[in-house]
């Protein structure tokens, strides 16, 4: 593969520099393509026109595994550089490139999203919570007593940093040559890997951390506290709040609506 | 102080890029704003606190397709603003904050759509190769830069003497019922957190 990866990865991150509700992420698209397509159609200024129209189309995909859709858009696109002397192949060559396109895209827009946002995301707001409680830093009291909190904080925030953007960026080179060099038994490279494994494994863990940073937060945040009527109060208010979580998750309400009723519903009995 | 604000207003529209436009290498993640404003403003803690108690909250939005959840950028900043600034207490910044997120959803929203309709000059623009597509993302990015500032400014410039005129008005039972709504956030938070990584799919 004569392309440099890293000057395409690196456009990449403007992907979504010009979103817009009608044709999503067309023009970042477009940026992206922009200087192979002129490398490719240099001498053909009216195929250079039809390329960048046909870029401008509208694309939606994750920004973490566009390099997927990249490396087969790339690939379809030398195929159409060979056959314009012909061009009642070279337009179905084109039907085929817009297929190309749009399948793979929401297909990688479908398992990024499930990948990366619901589970790498969650999962390395996990790891950072684990360092800090491993540091004993105990966000979820009101105060916290240990001496080196900004270097316990500074390795979380690494930790959270890394845990998301090492995949992300491993992705992005791995998809583009992937894509560059797959085809369409192999789907452009995505059947390659076992993407359902892979998540079911990191939301495993996710799982397992996250009942460790509960516990040991309700472990701490109760730890000395002298049981009074006050606190079997507060007891009784989180828990009710803990299993109402549960039932709005599966009515699909976001949990913002659940603070914003409490601080309704706190404010209407404190103040009546 | 309104040079550190306009400081801080600047940097917050900065990494907003991060959310959507550009990068999204999570930099702009609550945890990260929260503790960078927390460690500017003397209060480490207090920003950790208030960025991984954005992100619980928001933990069940993904801005997946046209999705627009609210931005946990702004949420966190105008929250530890409010508090380093006016004095604010936590809890009422934090719900500020909320608000500000929440209301800045349908700006981005209108920018959007006003991308949209300039989409067809815009295309035509570059199918004749009179500018290129650089061009036009990097002064959408300063136009984005430009109305996250604006759109800050102005909230801190409200919501701040605003609520130094009502903050000898607020009854302290109203203060106890945003403080437990406040502490209750990172408990339903981290339940929701633990059901999403239930949902794992099925095997080929």
């Amino acid at each position: 593969m004569d392309i440099s990866r890293t000057k395409y990865i690196l456009r990449s991150l403007l992907l979504q520099g010009f979103w817009n509700s009608r044709k999503m992420q067309n023009v970042g698209m477009l940026f992206i393509m922009y200087p192979y397509l002129f490398k490719l159609y240099s001498a053909y200024p009216k195929f250079l026109r039809r390329a960048i129209q046909r870029n401008l189309e509208t694309f939606n995909t994750n920004p973490a595994m566009v390099s997927f859709c990249l490396g087969a858009v790339m690939h379809q696109e030398q195929v159409l550089l060979k056959v314009q002397n012909n061009l009642d192949v070279f337009y179905e060559q084109e039907k085929e490139w817009v297929i190309v396109r749009s399948s793979i895209a929401s297909t990688v827009a479908s398992l990024g999203d499930r990948l990366f946002w619901s589970t790498l995301k969650p999962l390395s707001l996990v790891f950072a919570f684990t360092v800090l409680y491993l540091g004993q830093v105990y966000f979820l009291n009101d105060s916290v007593q240990v001496k080196d909190l900004s270097t316990i904080v500074l390795y979380a925030l690494a930790c959270a940093f890394l845990t998301y953007n090492i995949p992300v960026f491993i992705t992005r080179y791995k998809g583009f040559t992937l894509g560059y060099e797959g085809n369409e038994d192999n789907f452009f490279g995505l059947t390659k890997i076992n993407w359902n494994k892979l998540i079911t494994v990191l939301k495993t863990i996710g799982q397992g951390l996250t009942l460790f940073v509960f516990i040991y937060g309700l472990y701490f945040y109760f730890a000395g506290v002298v049981v009074d009527v006050d606190v079997i109060t507060k007891v009784i208010l989180l828990s009710s709040f803990i299993i109402l979580s549960v039932f709005i998750k599966k009515w699909n309400i976001p949990n913002i609506y659940l603070y914003l009723g409490s601080v309704l519903v706190f404010t209407l009995v404190a103040l009546f | 102080m309104i040079l550190q604000l306009i400081g801080f207003c600047a940097l917050t529209a900065l990494l907003e890029l991060d959310t959507t436009y550009a990068g999204q290498l999570l930099i702009s993640r609550p945890l990260f704003v929260g503790t960078i404003f927390g460690a500017l403003t003397g209060n480490l803690f207090l920003g950790l606190q208030i960025g991984i108690f954005t992100e619980l909250i928001f933990i069940d939005y993904l801005p997946i397709g046209g999705a627009l959840p609210p931005s946990g950028n702004i949420i966190a900043a105008m929250a530890i603003l409010m508090n380093h600034f006016f004095k604010m207490d936590i809890y009422f910044a934090f719900f500020v904050g909320i608000v500000c997120g929440q209301i800045f959803s349908f700006v981005e929203k209108f920018l959007r759509n006003k991308r949209a309709q300039m989409l067809e000059e815009i295309d035509k623009k570059l199918i004749e190769i009179k500018t290129t597509p650089g061009k036009i993302i990097f002064s959408n990015l300063a136009l984005e830069f430009a109305a996250v500032f604006v759109f800050l400014a102005l909230s801190v410039m409200i919501f701040g003497p605003l609520f130094s005129y009502l903050h000898q008005d607020i009854s302290e039972k109203v203060h106890v019922a945003f403080k437990f709504a406040y502490y209750i956030t990172p408990w339903v938070g981290l339940c929701g957190l633990l059901l999403s990584f239930s949902t794992k799919p099925k095997e080929d």
